[in-house]
């Protein structure tokens, strides 16, 4: 008897004691590595999804695309050009260190002036970062910029350690970094796992989780059967294919979430292209059925939209979203205004080798109404070179774009003339377009501001340099066991996940 | 021998300048690199000023005439400096590689010692019991080990082994047990070839009158097997293990895909993706280095296994 008491005691202690060590880990599997840890030399949204674990934004979008006071805690402007942003005290950075405006000063004049960090050109309207005390700044800009509260918000601004950075230098300073966030960098192994430890430090409150670890696997199937197996919590991209098996396995679930990248078209307008007749566009944009593509492209996630807009994206002008022309007829009556018999017209479709899908249904749907095509696809990185040379393509293109600020007129700026990435692409310009974009997104009045951008997006509408097709969603595998809700930025905000209860 | 070894290793350096020239005539003619660098559906729409761009490319030096920018690249590489990767935030590409390279050495090492383990004793089997059971059924393997996918059986074990069964990882690296799968993949396809190799080469050394005569002697067929005809099929054998390597290299790029392996394979297809000249010059370079050293090395071990073989 006093055997099996002792056995039962012997049990219990080592019960406790196991628990008492346990660590409780959240483990991620995301399809690529961070590049590094220099959050302004990234354009990858994986790795800033990965970013706001460790780093923090001054002001932070929450899931309504609400602002939400982060290490900011009050901000105003004082003049067009001149915003006055408060600074939350008794924040620390990883190594103990108290975060200061000089933090905020070296952060934004860094991107500011250095035209190799690829977020640059998203902070070189920022002249001048002005402290104040340790606690405030002035931000000045060159010129008034309604959409200033977004950049401050968005992948590129998170906040890096002025002293850590001078002290290390950058190239250290992207390998171990040291942020304010929720977690602290613990190892990355590259392109196999990153692993953090919650920052008892955190102004924000200890995290739930211990650890957190990210793990690289490119495979979509490979992170389903990781996720299936309790490998992983979360699998923040799953291929339309493997949802299934995520739902039947019993462990773990599919949410969906939208977000704001758009599938779409660029036509080629260029003189001697076919597509440089707007009524061929039109008949395209008739043509084509894209509730079916969004239906079988993503298996009923995504939503058809007639512009960049969805609902996260502030100032997406009304009716545009869920939203389409089809009309065959309507289609064959443009062609034959444009001069087109049916058979006469023949479209060159260009894409790389992922936009097959796309490409072949759209060719279906546009033989329907008499344009015959031809579809070349190239290996990705072949036609992002091709893409980008200005009239490297032949009549239309396919191609998705996001914006991270989460703000129309942003995106609206791709088609701006000569510099808008989209602008070039297509060889699309447009002046009276130009200075509508221009002046919205000087514009502080919001009804003023939504105006002009409805103003522009008419001229989009009519001319269809591009031709919007719908809005993507993702697919995010997460385990039972875990309370988690994916954000449409795809920000992997693991400070407010928590185990199911 | 020695003399002949050296030869060889000096013949190796304008077979690497070669190399090099052609990956980096070929890297520039596939298009602008500076393109992918800044323009992908995966990344975030961006809007860059001419002035970035031009900074850009003054930083890489693809502002400089192409010769130029060849002999830059040359002198760099000879000083085993491969450049920046700009997909890695500006690392050295040839620390990437050098971080990499363990992760595929031990990957092509088991997948090797899996081949082996299979085609030795498979091959010997099928020989030594010519058109039988044992000899089918090593054919058969051999054909569909052949047809397979790396992709498709990669897969299959993870579904097998480690989503029904729950006996191995499904993914990742740190211990030997996530080795297993991706080099029972990579190894297994290898093994098809050197089987059916191996079968053959030791059925014609089965007839030779060498072996005749031996049994005429009265040794033990173990002895005729192991120490006669065994050695005399080695030769093609060999060849192929050496030739392997290329096959290894390659078939890494996709197996370390599917297991989320930590190798050169996944980096070379992350440098393609985003264009990375650093990179993809760094791997193509450094891979063809191994092919010509590893053809080397079964060359000089001809000599070993066949003494008749005597180089001048």
């Amino acid at each position: 008897m006093k055997q099996r008491y002792l056995q039962w005691l012997f049990a219990a202690v080592s019960v406790a004691f196991v628990y008492a060590n346990a660590q409780s880990t959240v483990t991620v599997a995301v399809p690529e590595g961070p590049p590094g840890f220099d959050p302004q030399n990234n354009n990858r949204a994986v790795a800033s999804g990965i970013y706001i674990n460790i780093f923090d934004y001054l002001i932070f979008k929450d899931a309504n695309g609400d602002f939400q006071p982060a290490l900011a805690t009050a901000w105003e402007p004082l003049t067009d050009t001149q915003w006055r942003v408060e600074l939350r005290q008794g924040v620390l950075w990883h190594d103990g260190a108290p975060f200061t405006a000089a933090d905020v000063e070296f952060t934004f004049e860094r991107v500011a002036n250095d035209p190799l960090l690829v977020r640059h050109s998203y902070y070189e309207g920022i002249t001048d970062v002005e402290v104040v005390n340790d606690h405030e700044v002035v931000f000045h800009t060159a010129a008034p910029d309604p959409t200033f509260l977004s950049a401050l918000s968005r992948n590129g601004a998170s906040v890096i350690p002025r002293h850590y950075y001078e002290a290390v230098g950058v190239e250290k300073a992207s390998l171990e970094p040291i942020g304010t966030g929720p977690y602290r960098f613990v190892e990355y192994r590259t392109d196999d796992r990153l692993i953090l430890e919650a920052f008892d430090g955190y102004w924000g409150g200890r995290p739930e989780f211990d650890r957190a670890v990210f793990r690289v696997i490119p495979e979509s199937s490979t992170a389903v059967s990781e996720l299936v197996t309790g490998g992983v919590d979360i699998v923040t991209s799953v291929r339309v294919s493997e949802v299934a098996r995520v739902e039947a396995s019993g462990s773990a679930r599919i949410e969906r979430v939208g977000s704001n990248s758009t599938q779409y078209i660029t036509f080629n307008v260029s003189e001697g292209q076919v597509t440089a007749d707007a009524l061929v566009r039109a008949a395209v944009d008739y043509a084509v059925d894209d509730s079916l593509l969004a239906e079988v492209l993503t298996d009923g996630a995504g939503v058809p939209v007639r512009a960049r807009v969805s609902p996260e994206t502030s100032f997406s002008p009304a009716g545009l979203y869920d939203a389409y022309l089809y009309d065959v007829e309507r289609a064959r009556e443009l062609l034959a205004e444009a001069g087109y018999a049916a058979g006469d017209l023949t479209i060159t479709l260009m894409g790389n080798t992922g936009h097959a899908d796309v490409a072949d249904l759209v060719a279906a749907m546009l033989a329907e109404v008499g344009i015959g095509t031809n579809i070349e696809l190239f290996e990705s990185s072949v036609w992002n070179s091709k893409y980008w040379q200005p009239g490297d393509f032949t009549n239309v293109a396919f191609g998705a774009s996001s914006d991270s600020s989460f703000d129309y007129g942003n995106s609206l700026i791709d088609l701006t003339c000569p510099d808008g990435v989209h602008a070039r692409r297509s060889h699309w310009c447009n002046e009276e377009y130009t200075e509508l974009v221009d002046a919205a997104n000087t514009e502080f009045d919001a009804a003023q501001r939504a105006e002009l951008l409805r103003e522009a997006t008419d001229i989009l509408l009519d001319e269809r340099p591009q031709y919007y097709l719908y809005s993507n969603a993702t697919f995010v595998g997460v385990s039972n066991r875990l309370s988690f809700t994916p954000r449409a930025d795809s920000l992997i905000v693991l400070a407010e996940t928590t185990a199911a209860h | 021998m020695t003399g002949y070894a050296l030869r060889r290793l000096l013949q190796v350096i304008p077979t690497l300048v070669g190399i090099t020239l052609l990956v980096f005539v070929t890297l520039r003619l596939s298009g602008d690199p500076i393109a992918a660098y800044l323009g992908s559906d995966a990344a975030d729409s961006a809007v860059i000023t001419p002035e970035q761009e031009a900074a850009i490319r003054e930083r890489l030096g693809l502002d400089r005439p192409l010769a130029f920018q060849y002999l830059v690249f040359l002198r760099n590489v000879a000083r085993g400096d491969f450049g920046q990767s700009f997909i890695y935030q500006g690392r050295p590409a040839a620390s990437l590689l050098l971080e990499r390279l363990p992760a595929t050495a031990a990957l092509a090492a088991a997948a090797l010692l899996v081949a082996v383990l299979i085609s030795l004793p498979g091959g010997m089997l099928a020989a030594v019991n010519r058109n039988k059971a044992p000899d089918t059924f090593v054919n058969v393997y051999s054909v569909i080990g052949d047809a397979m996918p790396n992709f498709w059986l990669g897969v299959m074990l993870i579904l097998l082994f480690s989503v029904r069964l729950g006996w191995l990882p499904v993914s990742g690296s740190g211990t030997w047990r996530h080795l297993v799968l991706p080099a029972l993949t990579l190894g297994t396809s290898m093994a098809a070839l050197q089987t059916r190799l191996m079968r053959s080469g030791l059925i014609e050394a089965l007839q030779q009158d060498y072996v005749r005569t031996a049994r005429a002697k009265g040794l033990a067929p173990r002895t005729v097997l192991f120490k006669h005809a065994l050695r005399n099929a080695a030769l093609g054998y060999v060849t192929l293990l050496g030739l392997a390597v290329p096959g290894l290299l390659g078939g890494s790029v996709v197996v370390e895909r599917i297991f989320a392996w930590p190798g050169m394979g996944l980096l070379f297809i992350n440098g393609l993706g985003g264009r990375d000249m650093a990179l993809i010059q760094a791997v193509v370079i450094f891979s063809a280095a191994m092919v010509i050293l590893a053809n080397l090395g079964v060359d000089l071990l001809y000599t070993v296994i066949d003494p008749r073989i005597r180089y001048q």
